[in-house]
C-alpha cells in the first residue's frame, strides 16, 4: 500500500469549519469553527451527545449539506491536499465514494431497497474505476469477502431484506471500501447494532484501516467504543470541540467538565446494577445557545467568569480544552 | 446552581469530592412546556395556511350567494328573451344571455344552490353507506371484515362515472338518481378511511385499555374511536364534495342529472356546447365556477389534513 | 412470482363475484318491465308475456343469473334489447378505440406528471414546486369536458391546427389517428396527469428524504442518477398504485370525452344503451370495463414484485 510509504502525510485536514441550518426562517450556526486532521493508518474519534455537530460536521466535510437548508459557511477541508471545498459539484462527485467514503448509523434503511447488494457495490466501482459491468461484480464479490461475508459471490445476488443488521453493516463497509479510499468516515457504525455484533464491526473497521492504511473518522456518543479503536480524540459539545487529546492522555487526564461527564456516564465494569450516572439537562438547541462557555449550564464547576466564551487552548502540547478553570480543576477519568 | 456548598448541608451522607453527585442541572425554562390543546393547535395552523382560508373564504361566499339567490339574481332564471339570445357579456347582462336569451348571470347563481346541494347530498349518503360498515370492518375485524372488504373492492373495480351512468340508465335519468349513483360510488371511500382510522385507533392504548377492562364496545366506538376518526372524516368529506361536484357536473353535461328547465353548471355546460364556435362564454363562465369551486374543496380538504397531521417535521440533525 | 400471480388470481374470485351479483342486481332493480318497453306502446298483453317468455324473464332469480353468469363466462353477454345484435360484437366493435383512447391518454398523463413530479419534488418549496402543484390542483378541479371545450375552442375553432370531432382507425392511417386522438387524450389525461404529480412529488420527496439516497451520494453517484436510479424506482410504488386507479377513472371518463369529440367508443355506446334504457348493453359494457380495471389491477400487483423486491421473495 501506498500509504504505508507516506505516512507523515495528512489524509484528511479540516480547519476552521462552520455550517448553518435554516430554522424558523433564519441561518442557525450549528458547527462552529471545528478543525481537525487524520492520518493514514490512524484513527480519530469524534465523540458527544446526539446534537453536538458532530454527524453534521463530517456530512460537511463529504460535501453531503445541502441548499437550501444547510450550507458551509468558513473552512477549508483538504482531503489528500486538495481542498474539496473549492471543488465543482461534479468533481466533488469524483472523490466522494472514491477518496473518502462513509459508513452510516443505520444499516436497516441505508442500502437501496429496490437492488441487489452487489449491484450496488459494483456500482460504486463503475462509476469512479470505470471497469467493465463483469469486472465491477467481480471487485464487489471481493469486497463482500474481505469483509467476511461467507459465500461472498451468491450473496451478491441477495437484497437488503435478506441481510441482518450486523450483515448489512458489513455490506457497507464492503461498499465504502471498494474503491479504497485514503479516508473512510463512519458514523455511529455500531450503535444499531447487537452488543456481540457491535465488537465485530469494531474488529472489521480496525482491520479495514490497517489492510487499506485508510485514516478512520469514527462517529460517536459512547466512550467505552472510543477506548477500543481510536488513537486520538476530539469531544464536540454545542457545535464546537471542546476538548481534544491523544486517547490515553484523554482517559487519564480529561481536562473538560464535559469529557468527565461523559466518562461518569460510561457503563464500568463489575459495576451493573449501578444507575448509570448522566449529565444532568439537555444539549443547547443551536437556536437558544449559552452566551457564554456552551456548557455552562449544566456544568457543576460553573462559575460567574464563564459567561465569557472561552477559546480552545492547549494545556499541554497535543492536548487542547475549551474551559476557562482547566488549570485550577482536578478532574477524573472513568474509575 | 452552581453552589456546591450545599453539600455540607446534607448530614447523613458521606462526602464526596465530587460535585456532579448533587448537581441539578438547569432550570428547565417554562416555555419549552408549552400545552396547546388539540383544538388551538389545529385553529393556529389552519390560519397559517393562506390557501385553505382563501378557499373556506370563497366558498363561504359562494353558499351565501346561493342562499341569497332569489335576491340577488338580476333577473329571472327562466325569463325568455329571443330577441336577445347568445349575447357575450353586456352591460345589462354581465355574463351574458343563453340560447333562449336567458340572463347567464342569474341561472348561474340559481344553479349553484343545484350543485351545492347535489354534492352535499351525494357525500352525505356515502357517508351513511360507507362509514358504518366501515366502523364494523375496522372493529370487528375477521370475517366481517372479509367480506365487507371484499365487497368494498368490488364497487372499486368498476370505473366511476361509469358506475353512475349504469344506474343512472337503470332508474332513469334524473337529478336524485344522479346523486344516488355518485354518493354509492363515494361510500367505499369513506368505508375505507374509517377503516384506516379504526385499525390506527384500535393500535393506541387507551382502546387496549377499554377493551381489557370491560367497556361495552359500542360505548368504546362512541367515545374513543369516533374523535379519532373525526379528522380524517372531515378531510375526506372535504375532497369528496368537490368530486362530487365534479361527478354530478359530468352527469349533468351528459343529460344524465338535473333535467330541465332547472339548471346546474354541468347542465348549463351541456346545453351550451353546440353554441362554443358563437358564444364560448356560454362554456367558460360555468366551467369556470365549476373549477374554482372544486379547487377549493380540494383546497381546503388538503388543508384541513396538513392542520390535523401529527407534526412529522424532523428536528433536523 | 409465480406464487404471487396465483395468489392475486385467487384473491379476484370473491371480488368476481361480488361484481356479478351487482351488475346482474342492476336487471332486478330496473323499475318497470323492459317486456313492456321493448313491445313498443301498442302491444296487446299476449305479445308482452310471449317476449317476457322469450327473455326468461319470468323463471326464478337464481335460474336467470345462473344462465347469465353462464353466458358471460363464454364471452356471451346477450343481445341488444333494439338491435338484437349481441352485446359482444358491439363491444368489440368499439373497444378499440376506447382502449387506444385510454392509452394514449396514460402516455399523455405519464409524459406531464414525470418531469412536473420531479421538478417539484426536487425542488420542493420554490417556485416550480409552487407553479406544478398549483397546475396540479386545477388539472384536477377542472370538469374534463371543459377542459375538452376550451381545447377545441382554441386548437381547433381558433387555430384551426387540429380537428374537432370525428374518428379515423389507426390501420387505416395512423398520423390522422393521432391527429384525431390527441385533443380527447390531453382532455383525458390531464386530471390523470394531475394526480400522478401529485403522488410522484409526495412519494419521491419521501424517498429523497431516505438514507439509502443519502448512500447513494456518499458514494458520488451523480445527482441525476440518484434521482433516476435511487430514487425513482422506490418511489414508483404508490405512484403505481394510483396509476391502476387511474385507469378505472380514464374509462369512466372516456364516456364524456367520447362524446365531446364524437369519438365511436364504449361511452357512446353505454349512452346510447342509457338512453334507450338497453339493460343487456349497460351490463355488458360495466362487466366488460370492471373486468377490464381488474386485470389492470393485477398487472399493477406484479409490477409491485418487480419494485419490491420483498414483496417478490415474502
Amino acid at each position: 500500500m501506498t500509504a504505508i510509504a507516506a505516512p507523515a502525510t495528512l489524509a484528511l485536514d479540516v480547519e476552521d469549519l462552520s455550517v448553518e441550518f435554516v430554522a424558523d426562517r433564519r441561518w442557525v450556526r450549528v458547527v462552529d469553527g471545528v478543525s481537525f486532521s487524520v492520518r493514514r493508518g490512524e484513527t480519530l474519534a469524534v465523540v458527544g451527545e446526539s446534537g453536538s455537530g458532530k454527524s453534521v460536521t463530517n456530512l460537511a466535510v463529504m460535501g453531503l449539506i445541502n441548499a437550501p437548508q444547510g450550507r458551509i459557511t468558513s473552512g477549508r477541508v483538504l482531503l489528500e491536499g486538495t481542498d474539496l471545498r473549492a471543488l465543482e459539484r461534479r468533481a466533488l462527485e469524483d472523490v466522494r465514494g472514491n477518496r473518502i467514503a462513509m459508513v452510516f448509523q443505520e444499516p436497516m434503511t441505508s442500502l437501496n431497497p429496490a437492488y441487489r447488494v452487489g449491484d450496488q457495490i459494483a456500482e460504486v466501482v463503475r462509476r469512479h474505476r470505470g471497469v467493465s459491468r463483469s469486472a465491477a461484480r467481480a471487485r464487489a464479490v471481493e469486497a463482500l469477502d474481505h469483509v467476511g461475508i461467507p459465500q461472498a459471490s451468491s450473496r451478491a445476488r441477495a437484497y437488503p431484506h435478506e441481510f441482518s443488521g450486523g450483515m448489512r453493516q458489513r455490506v457497507m463497509i464492503a461498499m465504502a471500501i471498494a474503491c479504497e479510499p485514503a479516508v473512510l468516515v463512519a458514523d455511529e457504525p455500531t450503535t444499531a447494532l447487537d452488543v456481540t455484533i457491535q465488537a465485530q464491526a469494531l474488529d472489521l473497521l480496525r482491520q479495514m484501516r490497517d489492510d487499506l492504511g485508510m485514516a478512520l473518522v469514527f462517529i460517536t456518543h459512547d466512550l467505552a467504543v472510543v477506548a477500543d479503536i481510536a488513537d486520538r480524540v476530539m469531544v464536540m459539545y454545542g457545535g464546537q470541540a471542546v476538548e481534544t487529546a491523544e486517547v490515553h492522555e484523554l482517559f487519564a487526564h480529561p481536562r473538560h467538565p464535559y469529557t468527565e461527564g461523559l466518562m461518569r456516564s460510561m457503563p464500568q465494569v463489575g459495576l451493573r446494577g449501578r444507575r448509570l450516572a448522566s449529565i444532568p439537562g439537555q444539549p443547547p438547541r443551536p437556536t437558544a445557545l449559552p452566551p457564554g462557555c456552551r456548557f455552562a449550564p449544566r456544568c457543576p464547576y460553573a462559575l460567574p467568569k464563564c459567561d465569557v466564551p472561552p477559546p480552545l487552548v492547549d494545556v499541554v502540547p497535543g492536548h487542547a480544552t475549551r474551559c476557562v478553570r482547566a488549570d485550577e480543576l482536578v478532574l477524573r477519568g472513568p474509575r | 446552581m452552581t453552589d456546591t456548598g450545599s453539600l455540607e448541608q446534607r448530614p447523613g451522607r458521606p462526602l464526596e469530592a465530587d460535585p456532579w453527585s448533587t448537581f441539578t442541572g438547569p432550570a428547565v425554562a417554562a416555555d419549552q412546556v408549552v400545552a396547546v390543546t388539540s383544538f388551538r393547535r389545529f385553529l393556529r395552523r389552519f390560519a397559517g395556511q393562506p390557501m385553505a382560508v382563501g378557499a373556506l373564504a370563497v366558498l363561504v361566499v359562494l353558499v351565501l350567494a346561493a342562499i341569497a339567490a332569489p335576491r340577488i339574481a338580476p333577473f329571472d332564471p327562466l325569463a325568455q328573451d329571443l330577441q336577445d339570445t347568445l349575447q357575450g357579456p353586456t352591460s345589462e347582462h354581465w355574463l351574458g344571455t343563453d340560447e333562449l336569451g336567458r340572463d347567464v348571470l342569474s341561472r348561474m347563481l340559481f344553479a349553484a344552490r343545484v350543485s351545492l346541494v347535489a354534492a352535499a347530498q351525494a357525500v352525505l349518503l356515502a357517508i351513511a353507506l360507507g362509514v358504518l360498515p366501515g366502523l364494523m370492518a375496522g372493529f370487528l375485524r375477521g370475517w366481517v371484515d372479509a367480506v365487507i372488504s371484499r365487497i368494498t373492492d368490488a364497487v372499486m373495480s368498476f370505473p366511476p362515472l361509469l358506475l353512475a351512468i349504469a344506474i343512472v340508465g337503470v332508474f332513469g335519468p334524473s337529478l336524485t338518481n344522479a346523486m344516488l349513483a355518485v354518493g354509492v360510488i363515494f361510500a367505499p371511500r369513506f368505508l375505507r378511511v374509517t377503516r384506516g382510522a379504526v385499525l390506527a385507533a384500535r393500535e393506541e392504548t387507551f382502546v387496549e385499555a377499554s377493551r381489557s377492562i370491560g367497556t361495552p364496545v359500542l360505548r368504546i366506538i362512541a367515545t374513543r374511536i369516533l374523535p379519532n376518526i373525526l379528522s380524517p372524516l372531515l378531510v375526506q368529506t372535504s375532497l369528496a364534495l368537490g368530486f362530487a361536484m365534479l361527478a354530478e357536473a359530468s352527469l349533468s353535461f351528459l343529460g344524465l342529472g338535473v333535467q330541465p328547465p332547472d339548471a346546474s353548471w354541468g347542465a348549463m355546460i351541456g346545453r351550451a356546447y353546440r353554441f362554443l364556435a358563437q358564444t364560448p362564454t356560454l362554456v367558460v363562465f360555468p366551467g369556470i365556477a365549476i373549477a374554482v369551486c372544486v379547487l377549493a374543496f380540494n383546497i381546503l380538504g388538503d388543508g384541513l389534513r396538513d392542520s390535523f397531521g401529527r407534526d412529522t417535521r424532523g428536528a433536523g440533525r | 412470482m409465480i406464487l404471487l400471480l396465483g395468489r392475486r388470481l385467487l384473491l379476484m374470485v370473491p371480488i368476481l363475484l361480488v361484481v356479478s351479483f351487482l351488475v346482474f342486481g342492476l336487471v332486478v332493480a330496473v323499475p318497470g318491465d323492459p317486456a313492456i318497453t321493448l313491445a313498443g306502446d301498442n302491444a296487446t298483453p299476449e305479445r308482452i308475456a310471449e317476449i317476457r317468455g322469450q327473455l326468461g324473464l319470468d323463471d326464478p332469480l337464481a335460474q336467470q343469473y345462473g344462465r347469465w353468469v353462464g353466458g358471460v363466462v363464454q364471452g356471451d353477454l346477450g343481445a341488444s334489447l333494439f338491435s338484437g345484435r349481441p352485446v359482444a360484437t358491439s363491444i368489440a366493435e368499439r373497444m378499440p378505440v376506447t382502449i387506444g383512447l385510454a392509452t394514449l391518454s396514460m402516455i399523455v398523463a405519464l409524459l406531464i406528471s414525470i418531469p412536473a413530479g420531479i421538478i417539484a419534488a426536487t425542488k420542493r418549496g420554490r417556485w416550480p414546486d409552487r407553479v406544478a402543484t398549483f397546475l396540479a390542483s386545477a388539472g384536477l378541479a377542472m370538469p374534463s369536458f371543459f377542459l375538452g371545450l376550451v381545447l377545441v375552442l382554441v386548437f381547433s375553432l381558433q387555430l384551426g391546427w387540429l380537428p374537432a370531432t370525428g374518428y379515423v382507425p389507426f390501420e387505416v392511417d395512423p398520423v390522422l389517428w393521432l391527429k384525431h386522438m390527441i385533443l380527447p387524450a390531453i382532455t383525458l389525461g390531464a386530471a390523470a396527469a394531475a394526480e400522478t404529480t401529485r403522488q410522484l412529488r409526495s412519494s419521491l420527496s419521501d424517498v429523497l428524504q431516505q438514507d439509502y439516497i443519502r448512500t447513494a451520494r456518499a458514494k458520488g453517484t451523480r445527482a441525476g442518477s440518484v434521482i433516476v436510479h435511487h430514487a425513482l424506482k422506490n418511489a414508483a410504488v404508490p405512484v403505481v398504485t394510483v396509476l391502476g386507479f387511474q385507469v378505472a377513472f380514464l374509462l369512466g371518463g372516456s364516456v364524456i370525452v367520447e362524446q365531446i369529440f364524437a369519438l365511436p367508443g364504449l361511452g357512446g355506446l353505454a349512452i346510447r344503451a342509457v338512453i334507450d334504457r338497453d339493460i343487456p348493453v349497460i351490463q355488458g359494457v360495466v362487466v366488460f370495463a370492471a373486468v377490464l380495471v381488474m386485470v389492470v389491477n393485477l398487472a399493477v400487483d406484479l409490477l409491485y414484485g418487480w419494485l419490491n423486491p420483498k414483496i417478490r421473495t415474502a
